[in-house]
């Protein structure tokens, strides 16, 4: 689904040069679920930035979907974000001014969905949240927990191919943390693809794959066995 | 989409609810100017177009040559009229027109009043378009006893009352048929009259009318379709000496009625250069309203960006975003623009009394509708664009990574539009200030003679004939001083003419000199001093009959030495120069002073009675006792001279009014504008404040750092005002030889007083951030 290689990514200011990424290549396939994690300032952020389609190399290739993106311009990149990827912040960065049903449908209305079909797909992703009883409320009436299920409804209403998730339990309590982390693992088994970025090792140990980063290198990639051969492993 | 838009802006302006009572008022505020002074634009712009063709309606005037120069003037001798129509098949109707009219006394039904007559031929209104209410417009003005009154003026009369062939009587004698009664004409119309009368009935009154040496009247002419008019005008330059002397310095022409309010007959930019400005005006103050609008909103940038952000994560295109930023200003000048009308509504009226019109908005008029869609329109997308632009190309990383801030370009721009207002501001209240010294300097000025305790009555003709006995009998009274008569009121006097000369004069200077006629009581009753000689003799006017007095200004023309004794000579007339009289003001209306040459009476206008203090009443019934005695059929109107005085200067006062409005909004509006600045610069400093108040500033040190900040900038905007309006007011000084010096001290008082305006206009934003919770403040980041 993603290839890269020799991906790396400069950030210049007048007097200073940042190599934020260093030749990174990375294959994910359809339907894994990946964990970056690593120390603050290590380019995970930047990493998933560039996976998102919201912007481009320094140099390296990219491969989105059997499309050779690495040089594509705002606009083509923005076409093909809208209706494959989904985003899932830290912060829900939910738009205030907008109810819960309202922020969930904006992807949509992007996508020029009609609007009888919206109303459908939105009822059908708030309930899978278990949030359609709050479809008229405001973002600031909800809990932590419950807008970032909104953000994910909102990031998955479109079916995406991919969910890019920056630290999706990072502004919550654990018991939120884990419902969260439990709609994600949910929506990888249906499968989705996801890439999250995180601190939480627990988190981590949901994924199929944990890639380390450290200073814009991948250090070290775990695969998790799976549940097959996990117990392939024990019986033997 | 555009739904979802809409649902953003209406909940953004709902709960900005503080931002948005800016915006809107702001934007209403400088809406309402724009309509109204465009109201008046179009006003001025639809002068005479209500005439039917009116393409083909034109002005008759002539050229004049006086020293060498050419110049254009609208008043015509009285047979010219008819000449131009026997002798240039192209004019098909024509008549005279005097504007101003002569007052005389009406009288119906034992009602006397004193009324305007005015004067037409009968092709009058076949060349106008004044629709008749009763009458016959080709025959009301065809017989020599017509009258034709308007609705006000017949109302004025009659009351309910039908006025068609009723009989009123002109000045005790004359009785005159209503023949008609017409709309009033409307104030977009150059031609104003209220009571209509033929020119053959003003012959009758004044035979000089008929003579080609007296310019009185103007005259107006509907010349045929298709004519080539600067063919006719080249004809027209040779009228005088073709039809009345063979060798003439005079010729004729027509200029075009459409133009006539906004050209003089030079061609020369009139009223236009004011309609022109006055549009400029009107896009200026919407365009600082727009500076506000985009001053704030990219203020709040921050605070939108989270949304663009996301928005442009989850697919919204640059272009999609403009639009919905462009549609916002759009609501939010839309909701504006409703208010601007209730404003506009709401002040028509002291804006009219401002600029002394009678303008209404025509609800009903599809025009004044697009004017408001057009100003909505054009408020909406300026305004608009560049903070569409701005918000629009926000980085969504750097946004929802938190990490955005408001470009140092787009705070520089912020800054530069706040300091231009405060200029605007700063330069507008200095020069309102000074014309406010300059014309208390002007009403309070010696003006060379003591017009308090002086009433004064108009003379007609049949107190004309008893002058002296009236004269003398008021001088018998104790509480009279002095007694006086005269053409005119010593300081209006528009009695001039060139054609005196004197020994020594060089031949090619020909001085526009003013001369009224006077008694020898004059200078009792004004109190005017002598230079030298001696005035008029009261024991015998006759002896100086062929004697001038000048006064100091043409004295000092003629010669650098002494002028009594000098002989002057006018025509094949000698005068002997018997005194000179100290400089007076004579015509307080455009404040130069002329050269002034007083003769014994020959037209007697005017009576003036200097009493003792403190009995202005008793006068008046002591002067309307002597009047009505011996002019028992006019009823007699008096004029307290210092109320008078006084009252030329209402124009300047109503300038002043005009100018303080427009500083007061100025202001406001700027202040508007550094509130906006102000909120940003809160915004952007939030943590710089918390890490101070960390480390122990005082709520008063943190005040300090904002005021300190915009001090500087509300200094550079005044200093900056300083030589502009300086040399504006200078250039304004100009026309007034009697004048202050220039008042610097206003400086100091503008800056003064912008500089408290705007601290307690950022007072509560710098207060608001200074008090915040230091670790909020920090959380921020």
């Amino acid at each position: 689904m993603i290839q890269t290689s020799n991906l790396s990514k400069i950030f210049r200011t007048e007097e200073v040069e940042t190599l934020a990424l260093t030749n990174i290549n990375l294959h994910i396939k359809k339907g894994e679920f990946v964990a970056i994690m690593g120390p603050s300032g290590c380019g995970k952020s930047t990493l998933l930035n560039i996976i998102g389609l919201l912007d481009n190399p320094s140099a390296g290739n990219m491969r989105f979907l059997e499309n050779e993106v690495a040089h594509y311009s705002e606009k083509q990149r923005t076409k093909l974000r809208k209706s494959n990827i989904g985003f899932v912040f830290q912060s829900f960065n939910l738009i205030d001014e907008l109810s819960v049903y309202e922020n969930v449908e904006l992807p949509l209305v992007y996508q020029k969905v009609p609007a009888s079909e919206r109303k459908r797909m939105v009822s059908e992703v708030l309930k899978r949240v278990q949030l359609d009883h709050r479809s008229k409320h405001f973002p600031q009436q909800l809990s932590g927990g419950q807008q970032q299920r909104v953000a994910i409804a909102r990031a998955v209403v479109s079916n995406p191919n991919l969910i890019l998730a920056d630290e999706p339990t990072g502004n919550l309590d654990s018991a939120n943390g884990r419902e969260v982390m439990d709609l994600l693992s949910e929506l990888n088994q249906e499968g989705t693809t996801i890439i999250m970025v995180t601190h939480s090792s627990s988190d981590a140990e949901r994924a199929s794959r944990t890639i380390q980063l450290f200073d814009g290198h991948i250090v070290s990639e775990n695969h998790k066995k799976t549940l097959k051969q996990q117990i392939k492993s024990e019986i033997l | 989409m555009i739904i979802n838009n809409l649902k953003i802006a209406y909940r953004n302006l709902i709960r900005n609810k503080g931002f948005s009572l800016i915006n809107i008022s702001g934007l209403a505020i400088g809406m309402a100017c724009t309509i109204l002074l465009l109201l008046w634009v179009n006003h001025e712009m639809s002068y005479n177009k209500f005439h039917k063709d009116p393409e083909q309606v034109f002005q008759v005037a002539n050229y004049q040559t006086w020293n060498g120069r050419k110049n254009a003037m609208p008043n015509l001798p009285g047979p010219l009229i008819d000449v131009l129509k026997e002798k240039y098949p192209e004019v098909e109707y024509a008549t005279h027109f005097n504007p101003w009219g002569e007052k005389l006394l009406l009288e119906y039904n034992g009602v006397r009043q004193y009324a305007n007559i005015q004067c037409a031929d009968p092709d009058f209104f076949q060349i106008f378009n004044f629709p008749l209410i009763q009458g016959n417009k080709e025959t009301c003005l065809n017989d020599i006893g017509s009258i034709v009154l308007t609705e006000k003026s017949a109302n004025k009369i009659f009351g309910k009352e039908n006025p068609i062939g009723k009989v009123v009587k002109i000045d005790n004698r004359q009785p005159l048929t209503v023949t008609a009664v017409v709309e009033n004409p409307p104030t977009n119309s150059t031609i104003q009259f209220e009571y209509l009368v033929t020119f053959e009935m003003m012959k009758r009154y004044n035979k000089w009318l008929d003579s080609w040496g007296s310019h009185n009247f103007f005259g107006y002419a509907k010349i045929a379709k298709g004519t080539d008019i600067s063919n006719l005008n080249e004809r027209l330059d040779q009228f005088y000496t073709e039809h009345v002397e063979e060798e003439s310095k005079k010729s004729v022409f027509v200029f075009p009625l459409l133009k006539r309010h906004l050209y003089s007959l030079e061609y020369k930019p009139s009223k236009i250069t004011k309609v022109r400005m006055y549009f400029l005006i009107a896009i200026f103050i919407l365009i600082i309203a727009c500076f506000n609008f985009m001053n704030l909103s990219t203020a709040r940038a921050a605070k939108r960006a989270k949304e663009i952000g996301m928005k442009k994560t989850i697919g919204a295109t640059y272009p999609q975003l403009i639009r919905q930023f462009l549609g916002e200003s759009l609501l939010i000048t839309l909701i504006a623009a409703n208010f601007a009308i209730i404003l506009a509504h709401f002040f028509l009226p002291q804006f009219n009394t401002l600029m002394s019109r009678q303008l209404e908005i025509n609800y009903a008029s599809g025009e004044f509708w697009l004017v408001i869609l057009l100003v909505t329109a054009f408020t909406g997308l300026i305004a608009g664009a560049y903070p569409a632009f701005y918000l629009s190309s926000f980085n969504p990383i750097m946004v929802l990574k938190g990490t955005h801030t408001g470009g140092k370009g787009s705070s520089k721009f912020r800054r530069t539009l706040t300091v231009l207002q405060f200029i605007l501001a700063s330069s507008l209240l200095i020069c309102t200030l000074t014309i406010v010294l300059q014309t208390k300097f002007l009403s309070n000025m010696d003006i060379g003679m003591n017009v308090n305790n002086v009433v004064m009555v108009n003379v007609n003709q049949e107190m004309h004939k008893k002058i002296e006995t009236i004269k003398s009998e008021l001088q018998s009274n104790a509480i009279v001083e002095s007694v006086s008569f005269g053409s005119h009121i010593p300081y209006q006097v528009f009695n001039n003419g060139w054609g005196w000369e004197w020994e020594g004069k060089d031949p090619n200077y020909t001085p526009l000199v003013t001369y009224p006629s006077v008694d020898a009581d004059f200078l009792d009753v004004f109190q005017i001093e002598m230079a030298e000689g001696r005035f008029f003799n009261k024991e015998n006017p006759a002896a100086d009959s062929m004697c001038v007095v000048v006064n100091e200004k043409f004295a000092k023309i003629m010669s650098d030495e002494s002028v009594v004794d000098n002989t002057m000579r006018s025509g094949d007339m000698d005068y002997r120069i018997i005194g000179v009289v100290k400089d007076y003001n004579c015509t307080p209306n455009n404040r130069k002073l002329q050269p002034v040459l007083m003769q014994m009476t020959q037209n007697i206008n005017c009576l003036f009675v200097r009493y003792t203090a403190g009995n202005s009443m008793k006068t008046v019934s002591k002067l309307e006792e002597v009047c009505s005695k011996y002019n028992p059929d006019f009823p007699v109107v008096h004029l307290f001279l210092n109320d008078h005085y006084s009252q030329l200067f209402d124009s300047e006062r109503m300038t002043i009014r005009t100018l303080l409005y427009a500083s007061l909004l100025a202001i406001i509006v700027s202040c508007l504008g550094l509130f906006g600045l102000a909120s940003f610069n809160a915004e952007e400093r939030t943590k710089e404040i918390g890490v101070r108040k960390v480390l122990g500033a005082s709520m008063g040190q943190l005040i300090m750092i904002f005021g300190k900040d915009f001090s500087k900038w509300i200094l550079i905007s005044t200093i900056i005002s300083w030589p502009i309006t300086y040399y504006a007011m200078e250039k304004w000084f100009e026309d007034y030889p009697y004048r202050i010096d220039f008042p610097f001290w206003l400086f100091g008082a503008v800056l003064f007083i912008l500089l408290v305006v705007s601290l307690i206009t950022i007072g509560y934003q710098s207060w608001k951030t200074a008090t915040k919770n230091p670790v909020i403040s920090l959380k921020y980041e």
